[in-house]
């Protein structure tokens, strides 16, 4: 690791169960999911979708919707489930928000999450009146020694509670933002070997910043210590204004294909490759669609190295 | 301190194409911001770099969808009212949860009090917004709050509402008088029925 950050005592490196080929939930998916079980050995659910959160001192805070967890109840009970949260918002630089691990803790107990995950970035911001502002997208922070300790710190408190390994997802920049003292690849090795979390590598999110940033994907890769990787993240994009987006927008391109191709081999300690895509696609994929991206990753899942 | 305040930048920024040119024009427009000179630079670098629109986009279209996906209807009568009305709505608050549904709340008060202030002037805007924030509110009620309630109506809410199922508005227009539609999620399944 090359990145000179301060000497930290690091963690163990938490492991995560090998699970094999997995789905991100969405809402056009049950029917598939009764009716494909041969295709996919998890699934993969954003808990925020199953709950509305109220904010800070409401009581009760989160209230979940029943249909949907009685939808989660029947998909727990046929396959193991990870959950992939988008509200922990670690790299806000305060309000760090508590209760939301323990919630996490909570439905990890009820549903055995095999792993759980989130994003380097920050969704919320505190306004100088003391709110919380929603940023409404995944904002990266910026890759200094300061917000390395400040991430590094909130990981470690959410493993205290969360009783199942934590792992940290690569994030999507639309910018570039200069003057950085690490790379993103020497930030996300610094965590990993700081707290001991695995990363998610979301590969489409790295073709996504390789296309608009110009540079080298297999290098960003290469980069990572792939001891480190738990699970990979496939997905398919879109233009939008002259950028390429992480729009999940169906099938996967070829480059994301060749540079999971490339990683899985290289990657001891994986858990799982997920397959993402929006619920407005699926008229796009269809069962047939669906089945093919997994059966690919499959196929890539199968190269992962012995032992 | 600073790293607050790079973030509270960032996300002014993101929010507001306006502040967004108003920073490109000239970087005082961040003097508000307790910004250390690194970030300052970090700003202006990225305020100008088209990737930044792209980011104001994805804001408003991440805004914008969950309030089409739980207001359909009002969205419909809006037509492109909707994102002139939601833009005057984002300027006077902020979203605080990630599910939007108090946001979505609060755009409905908001376009009530736009339609009682006279500044909208659909007729079944109002009664429309109160119908569907009743049925958002019910479908996530919380243990031992109301799974019913009553929403008064101006016009005859049956031909109103089967019109804009078909997503058209009603021809004729519905009678007017006093109505009533009673919001029911009590046995788990959302009905609509007419009180009694």
């Amino acid at each position: 690791m090359s990145s000179g950050t301060s000497p930290s005592p690091a963690l163990a490196r938490q492991t995560v169960p090998a699970l094999g080929v997995g789905l991100l939930y969405n809402p056009s998916l049950p029917e598939y999911l009764r009716t494909r079980p041969e295709t996919f050995d998890y699934v993969e659910v954003i808990p925020e979708m199953f709950w509305t959160d109220r904010g800070h001192g409401t009581e009760p805070r989160f209230v979940e919707l029943e249909g949907w967890v009685a939808m989660l109840d029947d998909i727990a009970t046929r396959c193991p489930v990870v959950a992939h949260n988008i509200g922990l918002s670690l790299g806000s630089a305060a309000g760090f928000d508590d209760d939301y691990p323990a919630h996490i803790e909570e439905w990890n107990r009820r549903y055995r999450f095999a792993w759980h995950s989130d994003h380097l970035s920050f969704v919320r911001v505190q306004t100088s009146e003391g709110h919380d502002h929603n940023a409404a997208l995944a904002v990266p922070v910026p890759y200094d020694r300061e917000v390395l300790d400040l991430v590094a710190e909130r990981i470690v408190a959410v493993q205290r509670v969360v009783s199942t390994p934590f792992l940290l997802e690569n994030s999507v920049s639309f910018v570039d933002v200069p003057e950085q003292e690490l790379t993103e690849p020497e930030f996300l090795n610094a965590v990993a070997q700081r707290t001991g979390c695995s990363l998610l590598l979301d590969v489409h999110n790295v073709y996504v910043n390789a296309r608009n940033h110009g540079f080298d994907a297999l290098a960003f890769v290469g980069a990572l210590d792939l001891d480190y990787v738990g699970e990979i993240h496939i997905a398919g994009g879109s233009e939008l204004g002259g950028m390429y987006t992480d729009s999940h927008a169906g099938p996967c391109p070829e480059p994301v294909w060749e540079l999971l191709e490339w990683v899985v081999p290289r990657a001891p300690n994986l858990g799982g490759i997920t397959f993402e895509f929006h619920d407005s696609y699926y008229p796009r994929l269809k069962e047939d669609g669906i089945a093919a991206e997994l059966a690919r990753a499959r196929a890539a899942w199968n190269r992962r190295p012995a032992g | 301190m600073t790293l607050l305040a790079y973030q509270r930048a960032l996300i002014d920024l993101i929010s507001s194409p306006a502040f967004c040119l108003a920073v490109r024009a000239d970087p005082e427009a961040l003097s508000g911001y307790d910004l250390s000179s690194r970030e300052r630079r970090r700003l202006m670098a990225v305020v100008a770099q088209p990737g930044m629109s792209t980011s104001c986009t994805l804001y408003r279209l991440n805004r914008i969808t969950p309030i089409a996906r739980y207001l359909p209807l009002t969205t419909f009568l809006l037509g492109d009212a909707l994102v002139s009305e939601a833009e005057r709505f984002w300027t006077e608050g902020l979203p605080v949860d990630l599910q939007f549904g108090p946001e979505t709340e609060r755009f409905g008060r908001f376009l009530d009090r736009r339609v009682a202030d006279g500044e909208l002037s659909d007729p079944y805007l109002a009664e429309i917004v109160r119908l569907e924030l009743a049925v958002n509110r019910v479908r996530v009620a919380g243990p031992g709050e109301p799974l019913l309630e009553t929403v008064f109506f101006r016009h005859d809410p049956l031909p109103l509402l089967d019109a804009l199922a078909d997503g058209r508005r009603p021809d004729p227009p519905p009678l007017e008088g006093r109505y009533a539609l009673v919001v029911d999620a009590r046995d788990g399944e959302l009905a609509l029925r007419e009180p009694g």
